[in-house]
């Protein structure tokens, strides 16, 4: 099934939407396709949505169904031919390597993995990000982010000597120092304990509320539901449905969701 | 059956283990091009009693090498004819030529040996002809080695020029090849050899060739030989004679050095290789293999399986080192115009093979301290 | 934003794992060694051939025209050396006289050629300080300056020592240090012209008598200023043809050129010295390669950031460029003492000269570089959404 009717599509395969400013992310009638000729297979059908800037959205869904897929194409990561995407009003489809680099650095991204140079300190992990845009003193600003994070203490220790939950925030560290007007994160708390996701999600949270910026958020960690704004579901490559934080609470079974339980 | 997993631990990075086994070739390749050099060298100083037909040789104590001889009296020849056993003794006398290349008029200096004419000295088939023997007659004839190098001038036959300013003429031509003491060689009657040689005499002679019956027991003959012979001469069978000359221009151009220096280095470069390798497969599976010990397999089994991969490495870098190597000592003689005549043997197959495993193994037992002292608790980190 | 300014990266990345990087640089080390014993041996085989040479106190050479290298025993006439002191801007010209003689090993009676080098002790025909300082003792008759670095096979050879030289009683008056060569293998004697009539003018029949009127090696000094290579020229054209008047630069030349043209020296240490850097290369690739795959996911985190391959193949040739430099050092340490150890042990004359060790470290440079631009391949092949899931 599909959530959206069927729009035209242009010959090229790309569809003309208009501009919105207040969208970060506007994508419509989205396909995606792995591998080539016979192993050619098609992982996302058909998406529409828009992300006005500042909502913070979950993307869940049955493992295999596309998440990851689509926060790396939001991500710039791949390069796409069909239907349109838009990010902060960049039209990502048709766009070359060259220019989705340049794309990529107005995004922050968290994976599942912290993915931090074992050879660099926190300080310097953080610092590769300012480089890139970078202008004034770089370690100050990577302090600055590391201190908000409550890694105030810990700016020149190694990865290594660092714990799960503290690497995890480095790297989150490390995608907001540039103030990425969108965040792309993939179970930012899947190799973290309780306290420490929630304690990860909560800080996301504050800091897409002070800086403004849109998240979209891959999480199979129901007890983090509640930072949502919305939620959308994804089940085989196709959009399942797209619910406000309330909506979906009433959808689904009371017994499972109580959004007290969320309040933790 | 065991799971197989040194070969699968390194079968599963496949650029790496080309890499591996790209390193551990070239070490290979580059011991067998060190032994192929020196086994070459040694060739070419001693390729000449090849070609002698004789199984015992008799020369001066003082003489180092074909070369530089020191002459001693034909009598110690006589003295041996007699013996049981011997078939025939022929002298054999040597010496440097001035050539004059009848083209550019320069002087080289040209080997000359100086034989009976009639004496089968060399096992050459073009010396046995009658044309031959009637050159070697000849009054100021010369046999012209084809292999002389090309600034000794042409050597066609019935050419005319100059040796030590006394004319000669080429009447002939053979194929010898000249070692490390000459670039020419010349084989010149006995007569002949006296015109040029003045003032030397054909009572003092460099070598004694000395031809046993077929099937007669060398050893023995050349026991009596020693028994019988004065001070003045020495015996030596063909196997003597050639370690000689083989050890003294081993020696005095270092090459016996140079090239066991350059196996040793290739070796500790080609362990460094293998460590490498071996110690970041190890680094990389720690996790793993701390889980292997965390359920109970012992240290020896992973003792074991980091051995396995090491001589997985030594064979499968071991054979195409071999190919290459036999590629480059093709290339090698042909580059050299037989100058260096690379050969392989069966020895240096074996020996290069054990090599090749001992370097693996070495390097096998540096990096597997660290999976021995691998902490099952690491598996939590 | 300024190189400068930025993280070290490559630096950081090499130097975090200690022991890995002592491994690298071991390897690099290691290969950088494989060159210097290579490129050292092929050296140390045309340089001792010439370093008598080089020695001579001469500007221009005169020798016989047949004398293409220092094997071939033609003199010439010693009236050609005083026809070239009637020439403008020639100072002087001395005779040395060449012969080969049978040295007796004081201990074990055996008999080894040397090479013995003979002239006016008047005539300062070597440069060799140690030699021209001892000239006094050679007056005496029957006495002899020997090298240190003969072959051990001449025995003892220390001041004092008595023995015989070619049949004739000899004795040792002082040392020197020279070194072999192929065209004397066993050693070099000194001695006067003089003593030089007493040992070959009257030898046994069927060798070649020798007496001062005929020379080996003449060697002309020149006036100051004056351009060897001119005076060489007119000394050439105004000689008899018999002689051959070439600098002593040309004279060095023509020895080293027959050697390099005669013998496979040249051949076998360039195939073994380029076996050598491509050893160097799979190792420093090895290094690299592994760096590479051991930190995949944080390059392609880079990249997802948003850093161009560009700064990634940086990277790879920093750790390249900086692995290089490192691994030289200790290599080429390792190959100075391995220089020392091969001259004590063999008397090869093994120089590790300026120009030699840059161009090994322009090798080894173009060798890390190589590597590194194969193994960035892999950094450039990473594909940032794979970090994803
Ligand atoms: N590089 C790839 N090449 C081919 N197929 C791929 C590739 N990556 C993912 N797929 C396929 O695309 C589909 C979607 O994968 P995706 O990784 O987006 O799932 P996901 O929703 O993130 O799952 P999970 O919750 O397990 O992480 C899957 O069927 C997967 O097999
Ligand atoms: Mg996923």
């Amino acid at each position: 099934m599909e959530a959206n009717g069927a729009k035209p599509v242009t010959q090229n395969g790309s569809v003309a939407i208009a501009d919105n400013p207040d969208l970060a992310v506007q994508i419509r009638h989205l396909n995606y396709y792995f591998g080539q000729g016979e192993l050619r297979k098609q992982a996302l059908f058909d998406i529409s949505l828009d992300f006005p800037r500042g909502q913070i959205a979950i993307i869940t869904g049955p493992s295999g169904s596309g998440k990851t897929t689509f926060l790396s194409l939001i991500g710039a990561l791949r390069t796409l031919h069909e239907g349109s995407l838009k990010v902060m009003g960049r039209e990502l489809v048709g766009m070359n390597n060259s220019q989705l680099v340049g794309v990529r650095r107005g995004i922050g991204f968290i994976f599942q993995a912290h993915n931090l140079f074992e050879s660099l300190t926190a300080c310097q992990n953080v610092e590769m990000a300012v480089e890139l845009t970078g202008s004034g003193s770089k370690r100050a600003q990577a302090i600055a982010v590391l201190e908000q994070l409550g890694l105030g203490q810990r700016v020149d220790y190694k990865p290594n000597s660092l714990s799960g939950g503290q690497k995890q925030r480095v790297a989150i560290a490390r995608a907001l120092v540039n103030q990425p007007q969108l965040i792309l994160a993939d179970e930012p708390t899947a190799a973290l304990d309780k306290q420490s996701g929630r304690d990860v999600v909560n800080l996301m949270q504050q800091l897409a509320r002070e800086q403004k910026c849109t998240i979209l958020m891959v999480t199979h960690d129901n007890r983090i539901l509640d930072v949502a704004d919305r939620i959308i579901n994804l089940v085989d490559g196709r959009l399942e449905s797209d619910t406000s934080m309330t909506e979906f609470v009433t959808t689904h079974d009371p017994k499972n969701l109580d959004p007290r339980m969320f309040m933790l | 059956m065991r799971t197989p997993l040194a070969w699968l631990n390194l079968l599963h990075e496949r650029t790496r283990l080309l890499v591996a086994i790209a390193g551990v070739a070239f070490a290979v390749l580059l011991i067998f091009m060190n032994l192929g050099f020196l086994g070459a060298l040694s060739l070419t100083a001693t390729q000449i009693y090849d070609q002698m037909n004789a199984e015992i040789f008799l020369r001066s104590p003082q003489t180092l090498e074909i070369s530089t001889t020191e002459p001693f009296p034909i009598e110690r020849l006589y003295q041996v004819a007699g013996v049981e056993g011997v078939d025939q003794v022929m002298p054999v006398y040597v010496g440097y030529q001035q050539w004059r290349n009848p083209e550019t008029r320069l002087s080289r200096a040209m080997f000359v040996y100086g034989i009976n004419p009639r004496d089968p000295v060399f096992r050459l088939p073009e010396l046995q002809t009658s044309e031959a023997i009637a050159a070697l007659q000849r009054p100021n004839t010369v046999l012209i080695d084809q292999l002389s190098r090309p600034e000794f001038g042409p050597q066609t036959i019935g050419l005319e020029t100059e040796s030590d300013r006394r004319r000669v003429e080429i009447g002939g031509q053979f194929t010898l090849g000249g070692g490390f003491a000459s670039d020419g060689t010349l084989i010149v009657g006995d007569q002949n050899f006296l015109r040029l040689f003045t003032p030397r005499t054909l009572n003092r002679i460099d070598i004694g060739l000395i031809k046993l019956q077929p099937g007669t027991n060398i050893e023995a003959v050349a026991k009596t030989l020693r028994g019988m012979l004065p001070q003045d001469v020495e015996v030596l069978t063909q196997e003597e004679i050639i370690g000689r000359d083989r050890d003294f221009w081993i020696g005095t151009t270092s090459t016996g050095f140079i090239f066991s220096m350059g196996v040793v280095v290739s070796f500790i470069v080609g362990t460094v290789i293998v460590y490498q390798i071996l110690y970041t497969d190890i680094s990389e599976h720690m996790p793993e293999y701390a889980t292997l010990k965390a359920m109970g397999y012992r240290s020896r089994y992973l003792f074991q399986v980091v051995l396995q991969e090491a001589v997985i490495l030594a064979v499968m870098g071991y054979v195409p080192g071999l190919i290459l190597s036999l590629g480059l000592y093709e290339l090698t003689t042909n580059a050299t115009n037989g100058g260096l005549p690379m050969a392989m043997n069966l020895g240096r197959l074996v020996f290069v093979l054990l090599l090749t495993v001992t370097m693996c193994a070495v390097s096998g037992l540096i990096s597997v301290r660290k999976v021995i002292t691998a902490d099952p608790a690491e598996v939590f980190s | 934003m300024s190189l400068l300014k930025r993280t070290p990266l490559a630096w950081l990345n090499l130097t975090h794992d200690r022991r890995r990087l002592l491994t690298s640089l071991g390897g690099v080390a290691f290969a950088v060694l494989l060159m210097f014993m290579f490129n050292g041996f092929k050296n140390a085989l045309y340089d001792s051939q010439v370093q008598l040479l080089q020695l001579l106190n001469a500007d221009i050479i005169i020798t016989n025209t047949q004398k293409y290298n220092m094997f071939v025993p033609e003199p010439f006439a010693r009236r050609r050396l005083y026809q070239a002191r009637a020439f403008e801007g020639v100072e002087d010209a001395y005779p040395l006289y060449i012969n080969t003689a049978n040295w007796k090993n004081a201990e074990t009676k055996a008999t080894r050629p040397v090479r013995v080098l003979a002239f006016n002790p008047q005539d300062p025909v070597l440069r060799l300080p140690e030699v021209q300082t001892q000239l006094a003792k050679l007056q005496a008759p029957e006495t002899v300056l020997i090298d240190l670095k003969s072959r051990p096979e001449l025995g003892p050879i220390t001041a004092g020592v008595e023995t015989e030289l070619g049949d004739r009683h000899v004795r040792v008056v002082g040392n020197y240090s020279l070194g072999t060569d192929f065209a004397s293998g066993n050693g070099n004697l000194i001695m006067s012209d003089q003593n030089y009539l007493r040992y070959f003018a009257q030898v046994d029949p069927e060798d070649e008598e020798r007496d001062l009127s005929t020379v080996d090696v003449g060697l002309v000094k020149i006036a100051e200023n004056a351009d060897p290579e001119r005076i060489a020229a007119i000394l050439s054209e105004n000689l008899p043809k018999d002689v051959k008047v070439i600098t002593q630069e040309g004279f060095v030349q023509q020895e080293l050129t027959y050697w390099q043209e005669n013998t496979n020296i040249g051949f076998v240490f360039s195939l073994l010295t380029t076996m050598a850097f491509i050893v160097g290369i799979i190792l420093v690739y090895q290094i690299l390669y592994t760096d590479v795959s051991d930190h995949w996911a944080e390059y392609a985190t880079l990249k997802a950031m948003g850093y161009r391959n560009f700064f990634l193949l940086g990277v790879v040739l920093q750790e390249a460029t900086i692995l290089s430099i490192l691994g030289f050092i200790p290599g080429f340490c390792i190959s100075v003492l391995l220089y020392n150890a091969t001259a004590n042990a063999t008397g090869l004359l093994m120089q590790m000269t300026t120009d030699r060790a840059l161009s090994t470290l322009v090798a080894t440079f173009i060798m890390c570089l190589i590597s590194g631009a194969i193994a960035v391949r892999k950094v450039q092949a990473t594909d940032p959404a794979e970090v994803f899931g």
